[in-house]
């Protein structure tokens, strides 16, 4: 009902706001067209960094002082706190960032946020910038028309600074127009009241406009124009530091449990700095005309003044929370959590695709790899329980001969269920996010996803292989005839050592180890077919095994066949391709079909 | 002048065309390095008193290793 009646009422509002006074629309159309500048600079960033920027969040937040310091230069640069979170959101939604690192890099936007302030109140009111607006705005538009996207993203960021130029231009001649007609500093309210109402008015102002940077300029260009008191633009100021979570709060809507609580970091970092700036204003107002002093700034410069004011209580926040923020995201982890349907099986939806992580090329792969790695665990699991074999046992150090002997119910699972339930919607989510990621990604990445495509496809298939083989095991793993008994153990035993591999492949950082595995998973492939190597003829002309068991092993040496060689594949796109290095070893010393087949005839 | 020449510039004034081939030559070296180690605690074990099913297991790794070491060493070669 509210988020219906906002539009018509802002609308109203802003109607009867253009009728009443020019001026009024002068500093409206100020605001509008330094929020479409803002917007613009978004965007030139996302084209201009071209995957730059995400690459270096991925590799430059492994420490906390580097997040904090990604999040204040990165802000500082391209002067918007919302491009970062956005990115912080996007990275933690796909599980690149763990929420102390996001957490880090948002405590670090903040203070980035308050470089705005100190260029708008140093240099935006100081000099005529509307001058360089325009010329700004022209280039940019050219630039933005042609076909290279370096060339496209400086023709974004160009026009982006143009607009935002121009808005602070006409809000600065709005307000300095606006004073002849009305004095809006007459309305100054003094005290604690005065700061209350007024922090109020910075948090309406923020969640209206959805940019704390806009506030800001709009607070000191009415500074600027004695619109407003010095003491009141303050309490405007810590108003607009607490709206601007809503911008992350909306952002953190379409993400997954992380991005909530990212955002819920984002709120109470903001609540507890206001909250110390508003009980402390006294200090901090003493202390700010003490750094201007020290700065050599004049004591009725108020702009540069409320700047000062900006960045200290954003800095007190920082060293604040810094030795708080452990306990916080235990806090958030333990307030905000998923509600997990619970049913016989446990349904299974995915963890890290969602509408965040596609707003980056960078996220939106590392989104579908972390995801079809959380496919393949399930994938383990049913595999594994639809043999009815123990997966904590086949992970263990346990001799194999003895996993295959614990058995993981009384009753085999219905893989089919399990299907239904724990893998379908996630591989259709995974292709279906696939299809989307792409428009936005290189064509060398395209290629990367297509394997990953083909990796999940890997997995499923590997899940229909052990359906059709879990039901001969089922019959002849306890019969009578000890032959037919021992060859599906074998194919038990078979599985079981690759799965133990792979998830040895999936969790070691030795190269040796990788490639070894991987080449005996290829090997043992080939050795274990029943067919090739002979072991089905001499059964049958041994007369162990009766005619119909014969076909049922034939059939189901396929299936096993299949399962290894699809979990194999699976194995050298999720867990090699990843990483350059180790592909390019495996590329130059993987096993052939030919090396397999000679090793195993020089072994007979 | 495109950004890939400015780079193949720098490169060449730098003396680093071979950085990708030093880079193979160099994790081929490393990754040799640990095969023979692999393949000489295999050997240590084998000496040892083990059942026929473990001297099995034993030589099969080891013949694994012995051609990934083989195939290893022709790719350096090769290299340079």
């Amino acid at each position: 009902m509210g988020k219906k009646l906002f539009l018509p009422l802002s609308m109203l509002i802003l109607v009867y706001g253009f009728y009443k006074s020019n001026n009024f629309q002068e500093i409206a159309a100020g605001v509008a067209i330094f929020l479409f500048g803002m917007l613009l600079l978004e965007q030139g960033f996302k084209t201009f960094s071209g995957g730059t920027l995400d690459k270096i969040l991925k590799y430059s937040t492994n420490r906390l002082y580097k997040s904090l310091a990604f999040g204040v230069v990165s802000t500082s640069i391209m002067q918007s706190s919302s491009l970062v979170s956005i990115l912080t959101i996007s990275f933690l939604g796909a599980g690149l960032l763990t929420l102390s690192q996001g957490t880090g890099v948002i405590f670090g936007a903040n203070l980035g946020t308050t470089t705005g302030a100190w260029l708008v109140a140093g240099y935006g009111l100081k000099i005529n910038i509307g001058a360089y607006a325009m010329p700004m705005i022209v280039f940019g538009t050219l630039f933005v028309f042609q076909k290279n996207n370096s060339f496209k993203g400086v023709g974004y960021i160009l026009t982006g600074l143009g607009f935002l130029f121009l808005g602070i231009h006409y809000m600065k001649e709005g307000f300095d127009a606006f004073k002849g007609a009305i004095d809006l500093s007459s309305y100054a309210v003094g005290g604690y009241k005065g700061l209350v109402i007024f922090t109020i008015m910075g948090i309406v102002a923020t969640v209206v406009m959805q940019s704390s940077h806009a506030t800001l300029v709009l607070i000191i260009t009415a500074l600027s124009a004695g619109q407003v008191s010095y003491e009141n633009a303050l309490a405007l100021a810590i108003g607009a530091n607490v709206g601007t979570t809503i911008t992350a709060i909306l952002g953190a809507m379409s993400s997954n449990i992380e991005g909530k609580r990212l955002a819920g970091a984002h709120l109470v970092f903001n609540l507890v700095t206001a909250i110390i700036a508003v009980v402390f204003i006294s200090q901090l107002v003493y202390f700010v005309d003490e750094s201007a002093s020290y700065l050599g700034i004049a004591q009725d410069d108020y702009t540069l003044k409320l700047a000062i004011f900006h960045t200290i209580f954003n800095t007190i926040g920082i060293v604040v929370m810094i030795p708080m923020i452990n306990p916080l995201v235990r806090f958030l982890e333990k307030v905000i959590t998923s509600e997990v349907e619970q049913d016989g099986i446990g349904h299974d939806s995915v963890l890290y695709l969602n509408d965040s992580a596609l707003e980056f090329p960078q996220s939106a792969m590392g989104a579908i790899i972390r995801e079809i790695k959380h496919l393949y665990d399930n994938a383990f699991e049913i595999i594994a329980h639809g043999l009815n074999l123990k997966r904590g046992k086949i992970v263990s150090s346990m001799e194999l001969e003895e996993v295959i002997k614990h058995t993981h119910a009384k009753k085999y699972i219905d893989i089919e269920a399990f299907y239904e339930q724990r893998i379908k919607d996630i591989y259709s989510e995974i292709i279906t996010f696939s299809t989307q990621a792409q428009t936005n990604m290189s064509p060398q990445s395209i290629e990367q996803l297509y394997k990953l495509k083909l990796a999940s496809r890997d997995i499923v298939e590997a899940i229909k292989n052990t359906k059709h083989l879990q039901k001969n095991i089922i019959k002849f793993s306890a019969h009578p005839n000890r032959h037919i008994q021992a060859e599906y153990a074998q194919i038990k035993y078979s599985i079981a050592e690759l799965l133990r591999n792979i998830n040895i492949i999936a969790t070691t950082d030795e190269e040796d180890v990788i490639i070894l595995l991987l080449s005996k998973i290829r090997l043992n492939t080939q050795k274990y077919d029943i067919i090739a190597n002979g072991k089905l003829d001499e059964l049958i002309r041994n007369h162990n095994i009766t005619n119909q068991m014969a076909t049922s092993l034939m059939n189901d040496s396929v299936y096993v066949y299949n399962i290894r060689n699809k979990l194999c594949n699976m194995a050298e796109i999720l867990f090699i391709e990843a990483n350059s290095d180790l592909k390019n070893l495996h590329d130059e010393l993987h096993i052939t079909q030919g090396e397999i087949e000679e090793l195993l005839e020089k072994k007979e | 002048m495109g950004a890939k020449k400015v780079i193949e510039r720098i490169a060449n004034f730098l003396e680093i065309t071979n950085f990708t081939i030093n880079g193979k030559k160099r994790s081929l070296k490393e990754l040799l390095k640990k095969l023979k180690h692999k393949r000489l605690e295999i050997l240590r074990a084998l000496k040892k008193e083990c059942s026929d099913e473990e001297v099995q297991k034993l030589t099969d790794e080891l013949d694994l290793i012995t051609f990934h070491i083989k195939k290893a060493k022709k790719k350096l070669a090769e290299l340079s």
